[in-house]
């Protein structure tokens, strides 16, 4: 007796198991490569006592640099401590883009926010977005929002294997802060293109390219001064194994249904 | 009758247990971000001195005519993950890969070289970006060359870190805001 109440509780728990590992297939996290320029005041005026003169400074931004304002953030490597139990971004870390919609935080204006992740191939991961559970505080260094709403895409897909490819157009808003005067906020727009394989184990092989521009900046600080970013790219690729019917990704987005309409 | 019956769902039982721990194990797999190679072990080595002569085309990938399309993508994709991670990198060595790959025969891997070469953040990369750019046919991958090197030619935002003293008005103003706040909050 007892014994079939146990072989009964180990197939519930196997079938729950099995259950769960369907459900965490996940869209691949993209590689992310990030560069622009952000122009600003950096000096004050040169009076050479018959002209007075001011000069925009304008710097690039990329991925490297990005960790290293991190990095040199007393806020940020305090939080760093917190979450990862090390002060700084080990160097050779890079961005990654999780499309996938389980973050702590809800944008107004785009729904759920994607997160930006710094890592590295050692195991180290820090998401820009999260909780701080020994500050008991949320904390919002970046992130990468695909607009909710204006995503419209085109696709070709095999009715039988439902295979094929996607290209979708989307608004997005970039958000970068070291919470120590340097901040880039920006909107622009960009393309997710797909590839997806046959269905196979409920599953479909899936390569996705992302390239997103924000051309112009909205709310921008370098060193606590007013800024302007231009041509801030994000762009990257991964492959991965994704759930099937997701396949137009546009449309499964779309009825997500994330802002409640 | 009974034992048969609880043997075959115990049999069932770990056969699904089996089943979903490597489903489980599978899909972690393929979610990862990809796994680059070592750098160090595919890194040819150069001198410290970043040559400003065009590089010669890169050893890697070997993309030839016998490889199918998924195999010659998949070397597009390695190099170009290998291509990321030397960017992240500050020696010679990985600027050097970077550089040659700027003439590889592969137009998604020289691009990726362009921008591999951007995020490095080594002036020493301009001189070979202006080179290379002299010998290429392609318009478009002329421009993204010379805009890599007018991108290279800025400072970064660290280099400007320094905090400049600020005008008469602008103390006057933080001051003004600073009386504000204080009227506001009394505490």
């Amino acid at each position: 007796m007892k014994l079939t109440k146990f072989a009964f509780i180990a197939v519930v728990a196997a079938v729950a198991l099995a259950y769960n590992a369907k459900a965490q297939v996940s869209f691949p996290l993209v590689n992310l490569t990030i560069s622009g320029t952000v122009s600003y005041n950096a000096a004050s005026p040169v009076d050479n006592g018959t002209t007075t003169k001011l000069a925009l400074t304008k710097v690039s931004v990329t991925t490297k640099w990005l960790i290293n304002l991190l990095n040199a953030s007393p806020t940020v490597t305090s939080t760093l401590m917190d979450v990862t139990g090390t002060n700084q971004i080990p160097a050779g870390s890079y961005f990654v883009y999780d499309l996938n919609t389980n973050n702590v935080f809800d944008d107004p204006n785009f729904g759920e926010v994607m997160s930006l992740i710094v890592t590295n191939k050692n195991g180290f991961s820090f998401t820009l977005v999260g909780y701080d559970s020994v500050a008991t505080t949320n904390y919002d260094y970046g992130f990468l929002n695909i607009d909710q709403v204006n995503l419209i895409g085109s696709y070709s897909q095999n009715d039988s294997t439902r295979a094929g490819s996607e290209s979708d157009l989307t608004g997005i808003e970039f958000y970068f802060s070291d919470g120590n005067g340097n901040q880039l906020d920006d909107f622009g727009n960009g393309s997710l293109t797909w590839s997806f394989g046959k269905v196979s184990g409920g599953v479909q092989k899936t390569t996705l390219s992302v390239n997103f521009t924000a051309p112009n900046g909205f709310s921008d600080t370098v060193n606590n001064n007013a800024a302007i970013a231009q041509n801030v790219k994000c762009s990257g690729k991964a492959t991965g194994n994704v759930a099937s019917g997701v396949f137009p990704f546009y449309l499964w987005w779309l009825e997500l249904d994330i802002f409640g309409y | 009758m009974r034992p048969k019956f609880i043997f075959a769902l115990l049999l069932l039982a770990f056969l699904v247990l089996g089943a979903a721990l490597f489903l489980k194990q599978h899909l972690e797999n393929t979610a990862a971000p990809p796994a680059g190679p070592e750098i160090a072990a595919s890194a040819p080595v150069a001198s410290n001195v970043v040559a400003i002569i065009v590089p010669p085309p890169a050893p890697a990938p070997a993309v030839t005519n016998v490889l199918t399309p998924e195999q010659r993508q998949a070397a597009i994709d390695a190099e170009t993950d290998r291509l990321q991670q030397w960017s992240m990198n500050d020696d010679p060595a990985s600027l050097s890969n970077i550089l040659a790959d700027l003439t590889n025969p592969e137009k998604e891997i020289r691009d990726a070289a362009i921008e591999a070469t951007k995020q490095f953040g080594s002036t020493n990369a301009i001189p070979t970006l202006k080179a290379v750019a002299a010998n290429t046919t392609d318009p478009e991958e002329q421009i993204a060359l010379l805009q890599a090197a007018n991108f290279l030619s800025l400072p970064a935002i660290s280099d400007s870190s320094v905090q400049l003293p600020k005008t008469p008005e602008q103390i006057q103003a933080a001051t003004q805001k600073q009386e504000q706040r204080q009227k506001q909050n009394p505490k």
